[in-house]
């Protein structure tokens, strides 16, 4: 479980950071990036804060 | 590493062999360190003075390399000597009592520092209730919303701190990668929002945004020797002055302090250049070139921008005010832990109510530097002049009595002559940590030659 949390954690900074590379590139519209950044820092804290509440045994 | 786990063992101890860490330990921790709340100040604050796009970026790449070998250079090898906190290896050296005035220097500019991150946390915090933003001109609070906000903020700060800050310090840990990534979004953004093609276009769109930013003028009041003073002494109280003795007294070997070149050119150098192009794309899109936080980070990130601003400015604001109230509790030994810090807490509150600490942020982090670096110029001196490199001279020959009058005078005398100058001369305090340092340690060194030679005898 808290290899899946911490794999789903990875997807919450890529979607913190590849947006705004794909803005860049112009394959994305500012409020769209905006968007894809903040579900990416729920996805993070959500999933880092889930994988610090779980005990070591469940890894 | 957990700042407790620093801060909290071995405080009269040399650090024991079975307790020191490997090199990763301490590139994470520099990492995150370094991406605080005030680095969103900087970088605009470069962009206000004019300062030439080549000078920032030559200037920091050049100031954090220098910053970076006098952690290698100075602060590791003596901390791995002796493995003493500073504090520890200071009152060896300079007395009990004359560690109490070092410590209130210590807490009163701590407390300053603080201020300011809960100043960049409420420009944040402000966005939902349409609060009046402070602009570069308002040296005090241009709102009762400000007031509210910024008391609102200081004292949850305060009151995390005052409570210890083990859960923060493990917040700030997992927050450090993604407010680097957000950093960096944020300076993607800007640059695209700023339709840069090429080098000549960012100059050419750089140079406009001084001049808008400048009321139709372009001077430049920082050049490229400014910059790079100020990016290497920004933490000259961490690395020349010593304060990070505490740090890498865990280290296994001097060479881990390389890890601070991840929060040079990360911190210092990639955020920094960020915040400041998130200025100059506020700029061009609606001509505000206050550099108010928030605002700039909402404009570009949306509410991930504002909730890093936030988080930034929380996760090292809590720190600072836990080590000022440390600082001001050496002092005052019968109050608590808690009721210490939560009073240090709440006079960065009450700086925090002057924006012209964040907008003066550059001047005060060299005053900062200047008035506590050059304590570190006496252990550098009295390390590898007087003690010859052993602790055991250090233990052996310990200052006994409660002020060493040389260590005093060595340090007050240069300071005193560089904050006539930053105050009577106009000049910058970012040029003053390094005279100063010398001055002092020549001067320690000068008094105490004596000693010097019947130790080598």
């Amino acid at each position: 479980m808290k290899n899946i949390l911490l794999y789903l954690s990875f997807v919450g900074l890529l979607l913190t950071i590849v947006p705004a590379i794909a803005f860049v590139a112009g394959q994305l519209e500012l409020q769209q990036v905006k968007f894809a950044m903040l579900w990416g820092m729920v996805i993070w804290y959500g999933c880092s804060l889930a994988r610090s509440l779980l005990s070591p045994s469940d890894s | 590493m957990g700042e407790k786990k620093v801060s909290g063992e071995f405080e009269r101890t040399a650090v024991p062999k079975e307790s020191h860490k490997g090199a990763s330990k301490f590139w994470g921790m520099y990492a995150g360190e370094h991406a605080a709340g005030t680095e969103f100040m900087i970088g605009p604050l470069f962009l206000l003075n004019g300062v030439s796009l080549q000078n920032i970026f030559l200037g920091l790449l050049v100031g954090n390399f220098l910053a970076v070998l006098s952690w290698r250079y100075l602060c590791a090898p003596i901390a791995v000597g002796a493995r003493y906190t500073l504090y520890y290896h200071l009152e060896k050296i300079a007395g009990g009592q004359l560690v109490k005035v070092f410590n209130l220097a210590n807490g009163i500019l701590f407390c300053f520092l603080a201020g300011a991150m809960i100043t960049v946390s409420a420009t944040a915090v402000g966005i939902p209730f349409n609060m009046p933003m402070p602009g570069i001109e308002d040296w005090y609070p241009n709102s009762g919303g400000f007031v509210l906000i910024v008391l609102l903020v200081g004292l949850v700060i305060a009151l995390v701190a005052a409570s210890g800050y083990e859960m923060v310090a493990k917040f700030a840990n997992l927050a450090a990668p993604w407010m680097v990534l957000v950093f960096a979004a944020c300076g993607f953004i800007a640059l695209k929002e700023l339709e840069v093609g090429s080098w000549a276009d960012l100059q050419s769109i750089w140079q406009s945004s001084i001049h808008i930013a400048q009321g139709g003028e372009v001077s430049s009041t920082m050049g490229f020797w400014s910059v790079m003073f100020f990016a290497w002494f920004c933490n000259s109280a961490m690395h020349v002055g010593m304060a990070d003795l505490t740090v890498f007294r865990f280290a296994k070997k001097a060479n881990h302090a390389w890890a601070t070149a991840a929060g040079m050119y990360v911190g210092h150098h990639m955020a920094w250049m960020a915040a400041a192009f998130m200025l100059a794309a506020q700029i061009q899109a609606n001509g505000n070139a206050t550099p108010v936080p928030g605002p700039m980070a909402h404009h570009v990130a949306g509410i991930a921008g504002v909730i890093c601003v936030i988080v930034a400015g929380w996760t090292t604001a809590n720190p600072t005010i836990y080590r000022a109230g440390m600082a001001f509790q050496a002092i005052l030994p019968s109050l608590s832990r808690f009721k210490v810090t939560f009073i240090a807490g709440m006079v960065a509150t009450l700086a925090g109510l002057f924006p012209a600490f964040a907008w003066k942020l550059l001047g005060f982090v060299g005053l900062y530097g200047t008035i506590l670096a050059p304590m570190g110029a006496v252990i550098f001196f009295d390390w590898y002049c007087i003690r010859r490199q052993q602790r055991s001279h250090l233990d052996q020959h310990a200052y006994t009595g409660s002020i060493n009058i040389t260590v005093l005078t060595a340090w007050i005398l240069p300071v005193a002559v560089a904050l006539y100058c930053i105050q009577f001369q106009g000049i910058s305090a970012w040029f003053f940590p390094l005279p100063c340092w010398l001055a002092c340690g020549l001067l320690y060194w000068m008094f105490n030659r004596k000693s010097s030679l019947e130790l080598s005898a």
